[in-house]
């Protein structure tokens, strides 16, 4: 793993904690965005682990709900990306709907306590 | 295993990702907590400095935004603060008697103890109606313990961890609490979008008026005479089936640092 990966994990720590405790958005979802932009997804499945662990352990949700909420944020991301033009509009838009997703399949999930 | 060659990286990972939701799911059904309770222990002190030190700094800003009214306030404060004093050394007086009353009738209280807890973060999702607090199962705290202050409700506990909980605010969409109003009026505090409480389900041959004091009435495994609020605007509408009025929260939860849980004592 290299140094790169390492202070990428403790941004994403980070945003966690700056979500329960200065503002409710996920900000750790727009950051694995990022990784997959610059990185591919090289990692993905063990970055998007560890936000929905850190996540999981501050806010006391169920780690399932919030990787499910994860991956269906970041499967719009990736197939929007793969269909839609590589313009930066266009990823910032499908930034910010994958961000309301996220927000919506959590509240949704919470909501539902299966 | 033909299958899954096929599958492109993308597809492969979240194949993958799928897989790992429907193990934890199953985990966490089997043993809970047992998960992300180590990591809780760790971070949980880190969490609670970064709210703390947010919350003072954003009180320090408040302060300064807000010093010109400050002398006023005060003032309103300390006028309300007499009318308190009075009140509750005839509460006092009053409770002697109940208490003594209790004894000769042979009625004893329930087994409750209530627990300090620190609040350390607030709901990730975007809503402020629900806070997190520094204990959890290992100290007693279970679903739907009640969460107060003095007599005053905040609410009523959601989620439970080992080494924390979440309490659903009495502002939350889905608090639903059966009240009754000082005067014996009976109705139902319901939490609405936008963090408001209202009162409804009041029948219009009710008499209701504004700035009386609203308790839980003992349903819902609520304890009875909890403080929920103050009656603010009531809206009559001999239209409408019920009354409505908003309901004015006496301690606002997002400026507290420390609540009670009640826990069953062991």
């Amino acid at each position: 793993m290299s140094k790169n990966f390492s202070f990428f994990v403790l941004a994403l720590y980070l945003s966690a904690l700056l979500q329960v405790s200065v503002l409710a958005i996920p900000i750790g979802i727009l950051l694995i965005m990022i990784w997959y932009l610059a990185n591919g997804s090289k990692h993905l499945i063990i970055i998007s682990l560890l936000f929905s662990l850190f996540l999981s352990s501050g806010s006391n949700i169920r780690i399932s709900y919030i990787l499910l909420a994860t991956t269906l944020s970041l499967a719009i991301f990736v197939v929007g990306r793969d269909y839609l033009p590589h313009r930066f509009t266009a990823t910032v838009g499908l930034a910010v709907f994958g961000i309301i997703t996220w927000e919506v399949a959590l509240f949704i999930l919470v909501g539902l306590k299966i | 295993m033909g299958v899954f060659s096929n599958l492109g990286p993308k597809q492969k990972i979240f194949l993958v990702l799928i897989s790992l939701i429907v193990v934890l799911f199953l985990l966490e059904n089997l043993l809970p907590f047992q998960i992300i309770s180590p990591l809780q222990k760790i971070l949980l002190p880190v969490q609670a400095s970064i709210y703390k030190t947010r919350k003072d700094v954003g009180g320090l800003f408040q302060t300064v935004f807000e010093v010109g009214s400050l002398r006023s306030k005060n003032q309103n404060l300390e006028q309300e603060v007499a009318f308190l004093q009075s009140e509750n050394a005839r509460l006092e007086k009053l409770e002697g008697e109940n208490k003594i009353l209790k004894d000769q009738l042979g009625v004893k209280s329930p087994k409750n103890k209530s627990i300090l807890a620190s609040v350390v973060g607030e709901d990730p999702i975007f809503s402020s109606s629900r806070l997190l607090l520094d204990k959890g199962s290992r100290d007693g705290v279970t679903n739907s313990s009640i969460v107060f202050v003095k007599d005053i409700l905040i609410g009523q506990i959601f989620s439970v961890g080992s080494h924390s909980s979440t309490v659903r605010l009495l502002s939350d969409p889905e608090t639903k609490i059966p009240v009754v109003t000082k005067s014996g009026v009976q109705g139902l505090a319901q939490g609405e979008f936008g963090n408001q409480l209202v009162l409804t389900k009041v029948a219009q041959n009710k008499k209701i008026t504004e700035g009386e004091f609203i308790f839980t009435s003992g349903e819902s495994g609520l304890p009875r005479g909890m403080v929920v609020g103050r009656l603010g605007k009531v809206d009559y509408d001999p239209a409408q089936l019920f009354q409505k009025g908003q309901i004015t929260l006496l301690l606002e939860p997002s400026l507290l640092e420390i609540m009670f849980i009640s826990v069953e004592d062991r």
